[in-house]
């Protein structure tokens, strides 16, 4: 019996849930500094602040809830773009906005050389007083999801075709726009000065380093909003993988729910993005081996791909953090060793893949 | 209760109408075959019926009401429509597939009741598919993979079903299961209509066949009124005769040049 009812939905669901909750709870307490268990006890029980609860709530705790909530935005919004394009090799990234995003994040860095190199006088005042951002975005987030936002209204724009979202349209502009960001990195980080290249790439290759909980918590607001609204869109999703004119029959309402998901995904990878930078990989084999796992009903995936690719990152990240103590790899490294073998394993496996 | 095109107009393009002033009703308990050759508007005409496009003139009833009347969903209870060439986008289970068709029931999280599994169930042992129930569905051959798109719909509890082309790609044997399937269905009290190529099974097995050429209904009646030379000569071209089935009695029609067939546009 392979379908959905209620017990196998909250089945796997608790399945999913339990095997998060260990791994969010365990992560923090590996890592390159070894924590001593009995000092930091009669330490909290004293309700003294000690160096090692300092390492253990303000650095890596936000760490790991900053990987699980990116991971898990990013494998919802690759899932949910699958089924939307009806291409199992879509991810967050296929439409372009996580493009826009890094161009925004690799603007700003450039943004103080090119206000000396315009000689803009009182530039680098008003540089410092939009540092700090707003509320929880920092400047640096807010131009990238501005750019984020730029690209995918632009996307949206392109893909009107009567009135009606079209699919081949959103992945053509998306692809497109992409590239033209990818240009625009190169020709500022051509621009920019050896010390902004080396940030630029390390900014490029994705990471998680936070200090304290602003960043970590600068993603909630956009991120559980747009994926529960992405959640909820499961059963449609469903129908839609079955033909838009099925779907269409079905009453599913086609166009609005194109709309829907284009525009969650795109909030959901944006917020994401503006903080860690584009990290490979989840987005796409996180719901693969999701759905390996559970069966490809949205309704159960959506949810245990948001849970399991925060697992997969919680994971990836804390490997990156330890293998070569102290030194830390980019997670984006780790991601893609593992992602990239899978990617080329689904292809030689599944020559039909469209 | 019955679904009804009245005088209903469409077109693709300024340039190109698909429909012009068609009129049409299914009735509950017969299978209506839309014959016809290719463009001449026998899937934009069932896609009006199901409600897909907007008809600038005419109406589309479904008891006496418009069909823009109805919701989605409600529309989706009472219709069921099987386009061309279906394809699941990823590794369903044939059950699974199946489920799926009773979407316009579902509410919240959209969990199947006890109810549902029933009419899954039955609609499996309907279409003869039970056995394949938690098989992939790339793994089936192409009568198997149609009889479960067809259990699909029928798990839609429609009573009305629109199937177009269900018998396209496949061997003249599960043609006529297909069909006969289909004829079952409508004896149950639904009102079936179905799109097909192959003019003698349409007239083996349906009720009443309306034949189109160039967006017009130019002939409508049992298949042994409709499947005359002179109803049909001047739709496919000049090179088709009608003869008398030997083995059912019924009209047989029989291409007889491969000389290129063409459609002439009617009065």
């Amino acid at each position: 019996m392979t379908l959905l009812t209620r017990k196998r939905f909250y089945v796997w669901l608790g399945l999913y849930g339990m095997v998060a909750g260990v791994v969010v709870c365990v992560a923090p307490l590996i890592g390159s500094e070894t924590l001593e268990w009995g000092r930091l006890w009669t330490e909290w029980g004293r309700g003294e602040w000690s160096r090692d609860l300092d390492i253990l709530f303000a650095l890596r705790a936000p760490r790991v809830v900053l990987a699980f909530l990116a991971g898990a935005g990013l494998a919802l919004t690759g899932a949910v773009f699958q089924a939307l394009l009806q291409n199992p090799l879509a991810t967050p990234y296929t439409l372009g906005v996580a493009g826009g995003g890094s161009l925004g994040a690799v603007f700003w860095l450039y943004l103080p050389a090119l206000v000396a190199r315009v000689g803009w006088g009182r530039g680098q005042e008003w540089l410092e007083s939009v540092r700090d951002g707003w509320g929880p975005f920092n400047g640096f987030q807010m131009c990238s999801m501005l750019f984020s936002a730029a690209v995918a209204w632009a996307i949206y724009r392109f893909s009107r075709r009567g009135g009606a979202l079209s699919t081949a349209a959103l992945l053509l502009s998306g692809v497109t726009l992409s590239l033209i960001c990818s240009a625009a990195i190169m020709l500022i980080m051509y621009l920019s000065d050896p010390n902004d290249v080396m940030r630029i790439t390390v900014w490029l290759m994705g990471g998680l380093d936070v200090t304290g909980w602003r960043g970590t918590l600068s993603v909630l607001p956009v991120l559980i909003p747009a994926s529960l609204v992405l959640l909820a869109q499961a059963k449609a999703l469903d129908q839609i993988a079955l033909g838009e004119e099925l779907a269409a029959g079905r009453g599913v309402a086609v166009d609005r729910l194109r709309r829907v998901c284009f525009f969650g995904g795109s909030l959901v990878t944006a917020s994401v993005v503006a903080v860690t930078g584009p990290i490979g990989f989840v987005g796409l084999m996180a719901p693969h081996i999701v759905r390996r796992l559970t069966g490809p009903d949205h309704r159960l995936l959506l949810p245990c791909a948001f849970l399991g690719g925060g697992v997969f990152l919680v994971t990836c990240d804390t490997i990156a953090r330890t293998a070569f103590s102290p030194a830390e790899l980019p997670v984006g490294v780790i991601t893609a060793m593992l992602g990239g073998p899978f990617f080329l394993y689904l292809l030689i496996r599944r020559p039909d893949l469209r | 209760m019955t679904l009804r095109a009245d005088k209903i107009t469409f077109a693709y393009g300024p340039t190109r109408p698909a429909l012009r002033q068609v009129t049409i009703a299914m009735r509950p308990g017969e299978l209506l075959g839309v014959i016809g050759p290719n463009g001449s508007g026998k899937s934009t005409l069932l896609r009006a019926l199901a409600g897909l496009i907007a008809c600038p003139d005419g109406c589309v009833c479904l008891d006496d009401a418009p069909l823009v009347s109805f919701g989605r969903k409600a529309l989706a209870r009472r219709i069921a429509f099987l386009p061309q060439n279906t394809e699941a986008a990823f590794e369903f289970t044939c059950e699974e597939i199946v489920a799926l068709g009773r979407f316009p029931y579902l509410g919240g999280l959209g969990f199947l009741g006890g109810e549902d599994l029933a009419v899954v169930r039955r609609c499996m042992e309907q279409t003869d598919t039970l056995s394949l129930a938690g098989r992939p569905l790339g793994s089936l051959s192409g009568g198997e993979r149609q009889r479960i798109w067809i259990a699909s719909i029928l798990a839609q509890s429609a009573d009305h079903l629109l199937l177009d082309e269900p018998t396209s790609a496949l061997d003249i044997q599960h043609q006529a299961e297909v069909f006969a399937l289909l004829q079952t269905v409508s004896r149950q009290g639904n009102a079936v209509a179905v799109v097909a190529h192959d003019l003698n099974l349409a007239a083996q097995f349906c009720d009443r066949l309306a034949l189109m050429s160039v967006g017009k209904i130019v002939c409508e009646g049992t298949p042994d009124e409709v499947m005359r030379l002179t109803n049909l000569a001047p739709v496919y071209g000049g090179n088709v005769a009608v003869a008398t089935n030997p083995v059912t009695g019924g009209p047989l029609v029989v291409v007889l040049a491969a000389e290129r067939l063409t459609t002439e546009p009617l009065p």
